[in-house]
């Protein structure tokens, strides 16, 4: 069994059904105890489920209503049904439990289509039976419509369930968080109006982001659990009966979250029914129990990676280092892939392996696949656009502000001559990294720590680059990076943030800038001056790793002294 | 191939422009566009605002107001959108992205210098007129004050100096033609430029070298050339990180704007003729309906007689 599918179909609803049909879900679950699963006829031992009966009409969904509001009383239904048993309102769900939510009435938040097919589904059932000769309801307006009385808040309040007192309890802790005055909240639980409780309390999904079930998360599931991943996860059908016929017994490899709408954990529905169940079912033995309220689970917390540097990984049987072979055939050699590195690199399995968890290649084939969405093997692994691939997510590692001063004149993506950085065909190098060495064993004898550069010096006085200090400070920035020291495989790489061409050798003569960047501007050449040069490597560096401003100088006179002369004229004097 | 399809039809068109007098090619304007255009790439994503091309700008040309020192250090500018007006050729904008509050990119504005430019062709005593080779000029000497001219482009560069009461003239970017150009200098705000922002050169070349850029960095870019077919061509083109509508240039399809109008206006007067038969069938109804008065006039009085007798 997993999970409670019982009050699946009420959050299958539009949210601003929320409260009241998950109070009312709750009432079913009392319901739904007594049933056999897969029966969908009534309990025989005459222990009658107590229910109340229910406003129909009481929702927002609804607005201002023309008629007194239909109550609908359960309890004469199921009498009056008894043979034909509860699926003849509610859904059979595919693992054969029932949905408690009226099944015309799910996913409708259009109250005229809503009232359209109660009418349909109500008359049309009545007054069928009317004809075949059965004891049934009205038909007129009048017979369902009728004005009772003033309708009382406690009289559509749900019978509870056994958990009730979990449930209160936790809805009392987190209202009184805000609302500070337990007295009026706590009075009376049956009293509450739900319907304006509910609408001043509204939020639309954006305001309850969804819940980042990141391996922090993971990691007190596993530990509450005892490490039974079968609580959660599951098993493709198709997949055990391949294991029960060769005798092995499932592998963490093989329980995924289901992608089948039923049971994925990702739909909204499925996940409220199982999770808050479980929840709620743990509480009330007085376990330890996750939460129950919305905003413990959809608070918005997004921890970062560093939070999350000490909790452990789940383990699946993955390999820490692993090559991932190429098909045979294939020019390039297989790729050595540190997969422990990466997992401290990221948040959650999912990051990377979607929902499935499964290997890439088992969707991702080389010719592409229906249940990979056609997205290749060479895609899913190289195509830059997407955070998800390798490359993708490497750009974007690249463009963070400590890379993006270097990179910013390199060209992005996937480069013909970058493929052997990946594609070393053995474990050695991931064994290996080496650091880029410290800056004073590179730089040649002779070059001052802070360079002047005058040559173009017209308007502003000359500037004096702290070369040594951009070069220890880059080194720094390299040899910090898990990224950086894996790719910066040459001693001289991070020189090449500067030094972008020309060849460079340790303690040797580097060519001048402007060797290229010549001093004035050369006819039919697109080659920066060494003003454009300059300016553009040094301001553009210092712009987009330091965005605020604070710490390198972006203004002419961070760099310059300015000259007292007319500077316009001498600027424009050549 | 399609080297050899364009300049045929380029030679066609200027053919075309020579022998149909009527000026049905589109935007022809009286100006067969040369191969060799000269043009200014502007790179927006590289720009800082630093304001030092409006400062040469205003160096550079004489007639405009002179400003006092430190007028284009002042950064408070981007605080509001600018236009050009009669005292400035060029001003840079800082616009943000609604969309994605934390980017922004500096844009520096000034006459586009069109290759088929709607102010000329609005011009009706020939005060404004395009050089072979690419710039938009304007003669004062001719200019009449109509204004047309602003009403014509489509990017509204062109200002009027309404302060000035007996001399004023219509003020536009000049592409620093006379100043600098013709002594085989670059344009001031190009020269200036610390950043290297704008690149002159031949049109053709600046094409290659943006698509160059698009493709070594297809991160930074908007995959178009703003000005390459905007209104026929411009030329002064734009490369941009951010929407060009975004950045103050506006979405243009590639018609010449002197292309919707110009044959409506040389077919009016096509060979003479349409003003001949205007007058002719106006004189006809005039002649007809005068005879017509005579023979009435004739009826009647036969008719008075007649009573009368």
């Amino acid at each position: 069994m997993r999970g409670h599918a019982l009050t699946g179909g009420f959050f299958e609803r539009p949210f601003t059904l929320g409260i009241v049909g998950w109070l009312a879900g709750m009432c079913c679950v009392v319901l739904g105890c007594g049933y056999s699963s897969n029966a969908g006829t009534l309990p025989s031992d005459g222990a009658q489920p107590a229910t109340q009966a229910r406003f129909i009409s009481i929702s927002d969904v609804f607005g201002a209503l023309e008629r007194p509001p239909v109550r609908f009383d359960h309890d004469r239904h199921t009498a009056a049904l008894k043979t034909e048993g509860c699926k003849s309102c509610h859904r059979v769900l595919k693992s054969g439990d029932f949905s408690f939510a009226y099944s015309i009435a799910e996913g409708q938040n259009d109250g005229a289509t809503l009232m359209n097919a109660y009418h349909d589904d109500c008359i049309g059932c009545h007054s069928k039976r009317a004809t075949e000769g059965k004891k049934t309801g009205s038909v007129t307006c009048g017979g369902c419509h009728v004005v009772e009385r003033q309708v009382r808040a406690h009289e559509y309040a749900p019978v509870m369930p056994d958990y009730y007192e979990v449930l209160r309890d936790t809805y009392h802790a987190e209202c009184m968080t805000c609302h500070r005055e337990p007295s009026k909240v706590a009075e009376d639980a049956g009293a509450l109006d739900w319907k304006s409780f509910y609408l001043s309390h509204k939020k639309t999904e954006a305001e309850w982001p969804k819940l980042d079930f990141d391996y922090l998360v993971h990691d007190k599931h596993e530990k509450a659990l005892e490490g039974k991943c079968e609580l959660c996860h599951f098993i493709d059908p198709e997949r055990m009966q391949t294991l029960r016929e060769e005798g092995r017994e499932p592998s963490g490899r093989d329980w995924v979250l289901d992608l089948d709408e039923e049971n994925s954990l990702t739909e909204r529905s499925t996940a409220h029914t199982r999770c808050i169940n479980c929840h709620l079912r743990r509480a009330a033995r007085n376990i330890d129990a996750g939460p129950i309220g919305c905003s413990k689970c959809h608070g918005g917390l997004e921890r970062s990676i560093a939070e999350l540097a000490d909790v452990p990984r789940p383990k699946c049987e993955q390999k820490d280092l692993m090559l991932i072979q190429l098909d045979r055939g294939a020019r390039s050699k297989s790729v050595a892939f540190n997969h422990k590195t990466h997992e401290a690199r990221s948040r959650s399995c999912q990051q990377c392996h979607h929902q499935t968890l499964r290997p890439c290649r088992d969707c991702h084939t080389v010719e592409g696949a229906e249940e990979g969405g056609w997205i290749t093997l060479a895609e899913a692994h190289h195509e830059v656009s997407s955070p998800l691939s390798c490359i993708g997510c490497h750009e974007i590692e690249k463009s963070k502000a400590e890379c993006a001063g270097c990179h910013q004149l390199m060209p992005g993506g996937l480069v013909h001559a970058g493929c052997a950085g990946c594609h070393t065909g053995s474990l050695e190098t991931l064994l290996s990294p080496e650091k880029v060495p410290s800056p004073e064993y590179l730089i040649m004898e002779g070059v001052e720590d802070k360079i002047e550069i005058k040559e173009i010096e017209k308007a502003y006085g000359p500037s004096k680059m702290p070369h040594l200090v951009i070069a220890r400070k880059l080194t720094e920035v390299s040899n910090n990076s898990t990224l950086a020291s894996s790719f910066h495989t040459e001693a001289m790489t991070v020189c090449r943030g500067c030094h972008h061409l020309g060849p460079l050798v340790a303690r040797a003569d580097t060519p001048p800038c402007v060797t290229c960047h010549t001093a004035r501007d050369e006819p039919g050449s697109f080659t920066p001056t060494l003003l454009g040069a300059y300016h553009q490597q040094c301001l553009g560096c210092h712009r987009l790793m330091d965005p605020a401003g604070q710490k390198l100088p972006q203004t002419c006179t961070g760099c310059h002294e300015e000259k007292k002369s007319d500077q316009l004229a001498a600027r424009l004097q050549e | 191939m399609t080297g050899d399809r364009r300049s045929f039809l380029r030679s066609m068109a200027g053919v075309g422009a020579l022998t149909v007098l009527g000026g049905e090619e589109a935007g022809a304007a009286g100006s067969d566009i040369a191969a060799d255009q000269l043009g200014v790439l502007v790179n927006c994503t590289v720009c800082v605002g630093c304001r030092v091309c409006e400062e040469a700008c205003n160096a550079a040309n004489e007639d405009l107001p002179r400003r006092p020192a430190g007028a284009f250090n002042d950064t408070s500018v981007f605080d509001h959108k600018r236009r050009m007006d009669s005292s400035t050729y060029t001003v840079v904008n800082l616009h943000h992205d609604p969309a994605d509050p934390g980017t922004s990119t500096y844009a520096k504005i000034q006459c586009m210098h069109c290759l088929y430019p709607a102010c000329v062709s609005a011009c009706i005593v020939g005060a404004l007129s395009r050089e072979p080779d690419g710039p938009v000029v304007y003669d004062a000497a001719k200019c009449i004050g109509c204004r047309y001219c602003m009403a014509a482009c489509p990017f509204q560069v062109p200002a009027y100096e309404y302060d000035n009461t007996l001399t004023p003239e219509v003020r536009k970017c000049t592409f620093c033609f006379e100043a600098r150009l013709s002594k085989g200098e670059m344009p001031a705000c190009v020269q200036s430029c610390p950043m290297q922002v704008m690149t002159f050169g031949r049109r053709t070349e600046l094409l290659r070298l943006a698509r160059k850029k698009m493709r070594k960095h297809p991160d930074r870019y908007v995959s178009h050339i703003y000005g390459e077919t905007e209104v026929g061509g411009t030329s002064w083109m734009y490369l941009s990180g951010m929407s060009f509508e975004k950045i103050g240039l506006p979405k243009f399809g590639y018609h010449p704007v002197p292309g919707y109008t110009e044959p409506i206006q040389h077919a009016l007067f096509k060979w003479f003729l349409p003003p001949l038969a205007l007058c002719g069938s106006l004189g006809g109804v005039a002649w007809l309906m005068n005879s017509r008065k005579k023979r009435i006039n004739a009826k009647s009085g036969e008719g008075k007689n007649d009573e009368r007798g």
